[in-house]
């Protein structure tokens, strides 16, 4: 709480025989970051000694087995999808995750099992998978053609006779209706009449036709046919009619549409035989490489190898004794605390419900590792300030029953969406006694009811300014908070100077000026006077800047009073249409109750968005602004982390 | 009914208030919204956080809603008996609907801050955040407008009187 996880630098000098069994006891702790040491080469005092360490050579192995499992889970999951769920069921109520029990498996002997898996199942699969590419082939094929025969269907001649022959050719083509006339008499002028035409009608303004000419004239024929639009059909290699010429492929194509299906459930017979297998090979390779991978943040030195990690400070005493009883006591294994120049891995801590918060600050970023963790501070604001803002009891029932279903439903397996669910439930508590205070159930609809009327304390229709006051007084207590904790942190870390010259002038002039307006005007002239060294020692020319900066940082506040008001008056807006409708007979009664729900949760949804992110600018911009420092580097340890599988 | 040269002003704000907030909104939406476009043609599933941020200029059309329906209740054109109401108080009235109408044009600049950051979401999703931060920046004007109309209508008596 306050501040990240403190951290020990963790140095480790093993022999290189040693070191897969460490990364691996490593990764099984799941609380070492390794950092890149293979910088220390560069360092002149170490540069005769270490030697970058190379990568691992199974790097290259595995990453070829990895493209090898995808492309077969790829052609498992062409034929046999996964079910996928909609967003609103994965979010409210997913599935359970699959878990596969498996055996621990790592090092060459799990790449060679990984081989064998992937030759077995090429092996079955490659031979349905070659057989369903000809048949598709086959049926895209039959398919073309089956198009051009529709085009000739109207013909009655045999096929066999298309084509050039002897003396003579016979083509086929399709025409505009309007051109037949045409089509006939000006090939003939050209061939002095050695030529025919039979003509079918495929449409309404389109027509098939069968050209019989002197093959020597067959050119002149064409371009004589193509300047009247008329287009050729190339059909090849079929007899019959172009009737029986469909029958026949139509046949075909059914004989082939049940051969690709039976081809088809052979390969989801293997998927479904194969697929969590090979899946959970996948996270075993995965988590090998993030091993290997890792080889190249190590130096070494001979027949040696230096391993730099950060770990949080209660993990320490465990991953020392781990290392040690790995190698049998043969290592040194050094810790020291972090230096000005370290950057050090940022884990945040926090009690339970504050860690839901830290999904706010992470989107803000992370704290510095010496910076002050906001998350204890930014979880009592965000919650008054959407409450504020969204300000109706009903809504901050409808917010708490999403967060209770986010909770119940997809955080179950999911711990963001568990983070964000306990924000909105929490969020939706918080609302719900603000909007009791100020009268708002679905507007003023709920006051009817003379028990919720009795728990009103506030009318923000009506007392519009007092509301504004409040807004501001809040505002001016928030930004007192943030330099109060900026004025702590930075005499805690010994930033005495920051501490009196960043923003402590404005804790003098508010007493200053409260003294000044009370009649006590030398007692605030004081105040003032200490304020004005203050913040011309710490702030020189860009002082004015300070102050009109504070006063826009307060007034902002005021986004509490404008955004409740809006929620309490856009649901005002919706009872008054409701009500005027209710009044119209029986049909505006139904379009009354239409108008209300859906006024309702339209305006919910706008105002909770909105309270939303206005209550979080206020705390990234006003507030943080005075205090926080963000741009940490996650801690990230090296873990055995899978999505599917559990090691037995 | 005869109507009331105040009323008539008031109505005046109102219309104002309304009609230059859905212009502004619309054009704000309309910039995200082309961005957002060619976001989800690369990569549909970042439909959400397209919408989230192709929402946030809407805000300012939803205030000159507001505006305009909190006149409209004052002067009791809605949800009561139209009032006799002065023309000095239809007149403020008119200038509360012209201080939300303009600061609505913030969407426009919302948009546009909307629209670059759908872009960067396309190229680092983790950028989301912040660029919702960034595009509500602008929006606090608008906030301010609407807060000035609203004590204009609390000083006049149209609101609380």
């Amino acid at each position: 709480m306050l501040r990240p996880t403190r951290m020990k630098k963790l140095q480790i000098v093993a022999l290189e025989g040693f070191r897969d069994d460490i990364v691996k006891g490593l990764q099984a702790l799941g609380t070492v970051h390794l950092s890149d040491y293979s910088e220390a080469i560069n360092d002149p005092h170490l540069k005769d000694l270490l030697q970058p360490h190379p990568i691992s050579p199974n790097i290259r192995r595995i990453a070829a087995q990895n493209i090898a499992l995808n492309r077969l889970l790829d052609v498992f999951e062409r034929h046999d999808p996964d079910p996928r769920e909609g967003f609103i069921k994965a979010v409210f109520a997913p599935m359970p995750p699959k878990k596969l029990e498996t055996e621990e498996l790592s090092g060459p002997g799990l790449l060679d099992v990984v081989d064998e898996i992937i030759g077995k199942v090429d092996a079955e699969v490659a031979q349905p998978v070659q057989d369903l590419e000809r048949i598709e082939e086959e049926i895209a094929e039959h398919g073309k053609t089956r198009g051009l025969l529709d085009l000739v269907a109207a013909l009655d001649i045999d096929l066999g006779d298309v084509g050039d022959w002897g003396f003579t050719s016979v083509l086929l083509g399709v025409a505009p209706k309007q051109e037949l006339e045409n089509l006939r008499e000006r090939p003939e002028e050209i061939t002095d009449n050695a030529f025919y035409l039979g003509a079918g009608e495929t449409s309404e303004d389109r027509i098939v036709t069968a050209v019989v000419c002197l093959k020597e004239q067959t050119a002149a024929v064409l371009a004589a046919l193509r300047r009247l639009n008329w287009e050729r059909v190339e059909i090849q290699g079929l007899q019959g009619t172009p009737r029986q010429a469909i029958d026949s492929i139509d046949k075909r194509l059914e004989e082939l549409d049940q051969e690709k299906r039976a081809k088809e459930r052979m390969i989801v017979d293997i998927a479904r035989l194969r697929k969590d297998e090979l899946r959970k090979y996948r996270e075993l390779l995965m988590a090998e490489r993030q091993r290997g991978e890792n080889h190249t943040k190590f130096a070494r030195m001979e027949h040696v190898v230096v391993i730099e990690g950060w770990v949080p400070s209660e993990s320490v005493a465990q991953a020392v004794q781990e290392i040690t009883s790995i190698t049998s006591g043969a290592c040194v294994a050094d810790l020291t605390e972090p230096d000005a120049n370290d950057d050090v891995p940022v884990q945040l801590k926090n009690p339970r419900f504050f860690k839901s918060f830290e999904l706010l600050t992470r989107l803000y970023g992370l704290p510095t590792y010496n910076g002050v963790d906001p998350t204890v501070f930014l979880a009592p604001g965000f919650l008054l300030f959407f409450s504020i803002m969204l300000t109706d009891a009903m809504y901050g029932l409808i917010a708490l029953v999403l967060g209770m279903l986010l909770i119940r439903g997809g955080g179950k397996y999911n711990e963001m969406i568990k983070d964000g669910g306990i924000i909105l439930s929490s969020a939706g508590i918080a609302t719900i006694i603000i909007g009791a205070l100020s009268g708002g159930w679905f507007g003023g609809f709920g006051l009817k009811l003379p028990v919720l009327a009795s728990l009103q304390v506030f009318d923000p229709m009506v007392q519009v300014t007092s509301f504004l006051l409040i807004a501001l007084t809040i505002g001016l207590v928030h930004v007192n908070v943030g330099v109060v904790i900026n004025v702590a942190h930075k005499l805690k870390a010994g930033q005495r100077w920051k501490a009196i010259s960043e923003n402590l002038w404005f804790l003098f002039a508010q007493p200053g000026l409260i003294f000044i307006v009370s009649g006590n005007k030398s007692l605030g002239l004081v105040f003032i006077v200490i304020a004005l060294i203050l913040l011309l020692g710490g702030h020189k020319a860009m002082s004015m800047f300070q102050i009109t900066g504070f006063m826009g940082d307060i007034l902002s506040y005021a986004r509490l009073m404008a955004l409740g008001l809006c929620t309490t008056g856009i649901a005002m807006t919706v009872n008054v249409l409701a009500s005027m409708l209710y009044m119209a007979g029986w049909l505006g009664i139904a379009l009354a109750v239409i108008i209300f729900l859906f006024g309702h949760v339209f305006n919910f949804l706008i105002n909770a968005m909105g309270s939303f992110v206005h209550g979080l600018r206020l705390h990234y911009v006003e507030f943080f602004t005075k205090f926080y420092q963000s741009g940490g580097t996650e801690f990230a340890p090296l873990e055995m982390k899978f999505d599917t599988i559990e090691i037995k | 009914m005869e109507l009331s040269s105040g009323i008539v002003w008031a109505i005046m704000g109102a219309a104002i208030s309304m009609g230059l907030a859905a212009i502004a909104s619309g054009i704000g939406v309309g910039l995200a919204g082309v961005a957002g476009a060619g976001v989800i043609s690369e990569d549909p599933k970042k439909f959400g956080p397209v919408l989230v941020l192709q929402a946030l200029p809407q805000t300012q059309g939803i205030y000159g809603f507001l505006g305009a329906v909190l006149i409209l209740i004052g002067v009791g054109v809605l949800g009561g008996a139209v009032k006799e109401i002065p023309a000095a108080m239809g007149y403020a009235a008119l200038g509360g609907g012209i201080v939300i109408g303009l600061s609505s044009f913030t969407a426009v600049a919302q948009g546009a801050i909307a629209a670059s950051g759908m872009g960067a979401v396309a190229k680092r999703p983790e950028t989301f955040g912040q660029s919702v931060v960034l595009a509500v920046m602008a929006e606090t004007f608008a906030i301010f407008g609407l807060l000035i109309a609203i004590l204009i209508f609390v000083g006049t008596k149209i609101m609380g009187g």
